[in-house]
């Protein structure tokens, strides 16, 4: 269903304004075959603007778009939205209230395709995504859930070169929210679907990428394999926005960092004596209650499995710790703080990694 | 208090069914006893050319008002502020005006002939009337029905789904005929019987252009005192209407909401570039407006320009009381309708959906009823039962609420239905009785829906003519009688005077119904 030849995204230079404000500022990246590519970043980063404009759906002002070998967007060319091949899922669904799931389904198959092609396509779909059952049924007969696999469902049925989802999952409740991620991410593959997922849930965006693009304001901040993204952010702002971060002052000596939780090992290019700044994840700093202890508690996240603390340091520094669900302690106490990370860490002068 | 409430109910309940009671009681016999003229050659005719005009002065208008809305709403138009505005004009101006303006301007010896005279051409021009010309004319009124139904319409659709069609592949054209008409739908349709509607009951038009239809012949009938005659072509009419009448009642749609339920981000919609077809586009707006609005007020200063007297003496042809009488008319009735549609609606509670159902039902007949069976059934009535008040003011007000009530119900039920009963039980349990709350907070809150249906009912009344001939008292002028004398007289600078006149005090409240949506949209957002 899916044509397998070499499937590829390619954007050079991009930059988009809408009334003269700069939206997307030239940004350039590629997409392999079969990857899904996590787009995220706060809100008002460009995320859906960049999604648009790789539909047709707007134009950008300068820069090259190739989807798949057939160039879309340069100085001289712009595909319009309906031959580009490429598919998209929105946010609100936008499955078109007077059909049934089948007849949204079919919608964008080709007529020409032969009838019989045609309808096994559609069931297959169907039965990929779990909603056989449903076909006859109109839009607002279907739950959030029923109505995000439909409008997956529409958008593959074309076999696009190049899926978009725009924040798919944004108006489902959680509990429906990790079931679908996790079929939506098994059918995609099982597909070779190129995708690019935008979110702002940094949850959902480590789940679904091979690879994540980190947006804001306009520009990449990392587009990197998702541990990467995690583990060695670029900048402080990577390291904020995926995941919890704190920044400890350290001095370097060999391979080791001084701070006044501890030593750490660390894996960056620094000479001795250097000053820099560690990124502390709340699970490489461990507590243990202790009178005369390095900080204080001064408020606790309940998280089921675990707590997150926040303690002050003596220094008047923060940082967070996570903690095992056993280890409760309360609101006010004096606590030793230790780094206890079982890695090596990275470090940052002037906010960017080095 | 609530006893006395019933009790008004009541009484205009019976009034709804008084054109049903005149209509039964000379209609149905005389068809009975003249069953042979009922396929006569004459009722046939009568029966094709009205339905041939309902169809394709329908079908014109809703089909402009599909292109005008397209070009309005869903395109990178230029100019749009303004084609907004000047292709709703031609709502201000009274059918039987626009009839003879039209006679004028396009007829035998009307401005067109005069100019090819005077190029040295001799020949005849087309005869403009009968059908071709009362087809052109009101489908030059009534467009801006369809224009504005679709525009609103437009504007609820999720646009996404123009987006999402796209993507699957299907263009701008493929995807407004497979996508954004089919969900706009009930506003084509809804457009379309307000125009059906509208040429079924118009007398104005029909009757400058020598169309012979029902509502002509049912006048012309009772001119020649048939009144049996009248009520029997009455009922023919009601017949043909019923049908157009079933599906408004059941569409809801003189009663519906126009509010959308799902705003678009209006600054977020993309429009369609016409590119190279900007300038045809803006052309065939052009023509809309020239034949629609511009000919038609040229002609009105024309006219005017012809008379030997200065401006002053112009002016002062028409007498002070007709325009006096025109906004108190229209004034009064406004009223009465306003406090008849809350009374019905805060006393019918929602669970008594029968008896309101049946009230709905007899009232929205009324405004689809043709106002000189209207007016004839309300002769009968006042001379048989209510002699005291034939031909007074009393009687003709009585016959404009029968007629109109319906346009100022319809923005009050929204109103009422939009905010709820939440506030007023909030009033209540601070301990506030019954007419304070009304006043205190009842009205306030529904103000943008009477405010609308005031307006609604006081343009109608403003322009109507049939019903004002018939039961006028005597001696009575309105504007709109002082215009179809003086045009029956050949007077048109008089005419032109007088129409210029009406349509000045027309034209602000016309627009303010048509924007009061917006307020109350901002108002209710205001609200939550």
């Amino acid at each position: 269903m899916i044509k397998n030849d070499e499937i590829d995204l390619e954007v050079s230079n991009l930059s988009i304004s809408f009334n003269k404000t700069k939206i997307i500022d030239d940004i350039s990246f590629n997409l392999g075959n079969g990857e899904i590519l996590s787009l995220i970043g706060p809100s008002g980063s460009g995320k859906t603007t960049l999604i648009r404009c790789l539909s047709g759906l707007d134009s950008p002002e300068i820069g090259n778009i190739t989807i798949s070998n057939v160039k879309v967007f340069d100085e001289n060319t712009n595909v319009a939205v309906e031959n580009r091949d490429v598919g998209i899922v929105f946010q609100d669904f936008a499955l078109f209230p007077h059909m049934t799931v089948e007849e949204n389904i079919s919608f964008g198959i080709k007529k020409n395709n032969n009838p019989e092609k045609k309808t096994s396509s559609i069931v297959e779909l169907l039965l990929l995504c779990g909603i056989y059952n449903l076909r006859n049924r109109y839009p607002d007969e279907l739950s959030g859930g029923e109505q995000q696999r439909v409008a997956l469902a529409r958008s593959l049925a074309t076999s696009p070169k190049l899926l978009l989802m725009d924040e798919p999952f944004s108006n489902l409740d959680a509990i429906f929210r990790s079931q679908l991620r996790i079929d939506v991410k098994r059918i995609l593959k099982y597909l070779k679907i190129t995708c690019i997922f935008v979110t702002h849930d940094q949850q959902e965006a480590l789940y679904m990428g091979d690879r994540i693009i980190v947006l804001n304001e306009g520009k990449i901040q990392q587009i990197d394999k998702n541990i990467n993204v995690f583990q060695k952010p670029q900048n402080e702002f990577v390291a904020n926005f995926i995941g919890l971060a704190d920044f400890i002052e350290g001095k370097i000596a060999d391979n080791y960092a001084q701070t006044e939780i501890g030593t750490v090992e660390i894996n960056s290019n620094v000479s001795n004596g250097d000053l820099v700044e560690i990124l502390v994840r709340p699970d490489d700093v461990s507590i243990k209650k202790n009178k005369s202890g390095n900080g204080f508690i001064i408020s606790k996240e309940y998280k089921g499995m675990y707590y997150i603390y926040h303690i002050k340091l003596n220094s008047g520094k923060m940082v967070k710790s996570l903690s095992s669900h056993i280890n409760d302690y309360d609101v006010g106490i004096k606590v030793d703080v230790q780094l206890s990370p079982g890695h090596p860490l990275v470090c940052y002068k002037n906010k960017l990694i080095v | 208090m609530f006893a006395i409430n019933r009790i008004l109910i009541f009484f205009i309940f019976i009034l709804f069914c008084v054109p049903f009671i005149f209509l039964f009681e000379f209609g149905v016999t005389e068809i009975f006893n003249s069953i042979e003229n009922l396929f006569s050659i004459n009722y046939l005719n009568l029966i094709t050319n009205t339905l041939i005009l309902v169809v394709s002065v329908t079908v014109t208008s809703s089909i402009i008002g599909l292109f005008l809305s397209w070009a309005t709403e869903m395109c990178d138009l230029k100019y749009k502020k303004i084609w907004r505005i000047l292709l709703i004009i031609p709502l201000v101006i009274p059918s039987y005006f626009a009839g003879y303006i039209f006679i004028l301007f396009y007829g035998p010896k009307g401005e067109i002939f005069d100019f090819i005279n005077s190029l040295g051409f001799t020949g005849n021009i087309p005869n403009i009337y009968g059908f071709w010309g009362a087809w052109v004319c009101l489908s030059s009124l009534c467009y801006p029905y369809a224009y504005l139904n679709l525009s609103a319409g437009l504007k609820s659709v999720d646009r996404k789904l123009e987006d999402a069609s796209r993507v699957l592949g299907y263009n701008h054209f493929k995807t407004f005929y497979k996508i954004i008409l089919p969900n706009i739908k009930t506003s084509f349709f809804a457009g379309g019987v307000l125009i059906a509607l509208y040429t079924l009951s118009d007398f104005g038009a029909v009757s400058a252009l020598q169309y012979n239809t029902f509502t002509l012949a049912i006048y012309t009938k009772f001119r020649s005192f048939d009144l049996n005659g009248a009520a029997a072509s009455s009922i023919i009419l009601v017949l043909i209407s019923i049908p157009i009448i079933y599906y408004a009642i059941n569409m809801s749609i003189i009663n519906s909401s126009r509010i959308s339920q799902r705003p678009s981000n209006l600054s977020n919609i993309k429009l369609f570039d016409l590119k190279k077809y900007q300038p045809l586009v803006q052309f065939i707006l052009f023509i809309i407006v020239l034949i629609s609005f511009i000919i038609p007020f040229i002609m009105i200063f024309t006219l005017i320009s012809r008379t030997n007297l200065g401006i002053y003496e112009t002016f002062s042809v028409i007498k002070y009381s007709s325009i006096y009488n025109t906004i108190i008319g229209s004034s009064l009735t406004g009223i009465l309708c306003v406090i008849i549609s809350l009374l019905v609606i805060l006393n019918l509670s929602k669970k008594n959906t029968i008896l309101r159902y049946f009230f709905e039902s007899v009232m929205h007949f009324g405004f689809t009823l043709p106002g000189i069976v209207i007016a004839l059934s309300f002769v009968y009535f006042s001379i048989n039962y209510m002699f005291p008040i034939y031909q007074t003011w009393v009687i003709l007000i009585l016959g404009y609420t029968v007629l109109f009530l319906s346009t100022a119900y319809g923005p009050i039920v929204t109103s009422v239905n939009l905010i709820g009963d939440r506030y007023i039980n909030a009033s209540k349990s601070l301990g506030k009785g019954p007419i304070n709350t009304l006043i205190n907070i009842s009205i306030p809150l529904y103000r943008p829906g009477i405010i609308k249906g005031f307006l609604n009912v006081f343009i109608l009344t403003a322009k109507e003519l049939p019903v004002t001939l018939i039961l006028a008292p005597l001696n009575f002028n309105t504007l709109s009688t002082v215009i179809w004398d003086n045009l029956e007289e050949a007077n048109f600078s008089t005419a032109g005077v007088a129409g210029l006149l009406l349509i000045i005090i027309i034209i602000i409240p016309t627009y303010l119904s048509i924007h009061i949506d917006d307020i109350k949209i901002k108002f209710i957002n205001r609200k939550k």
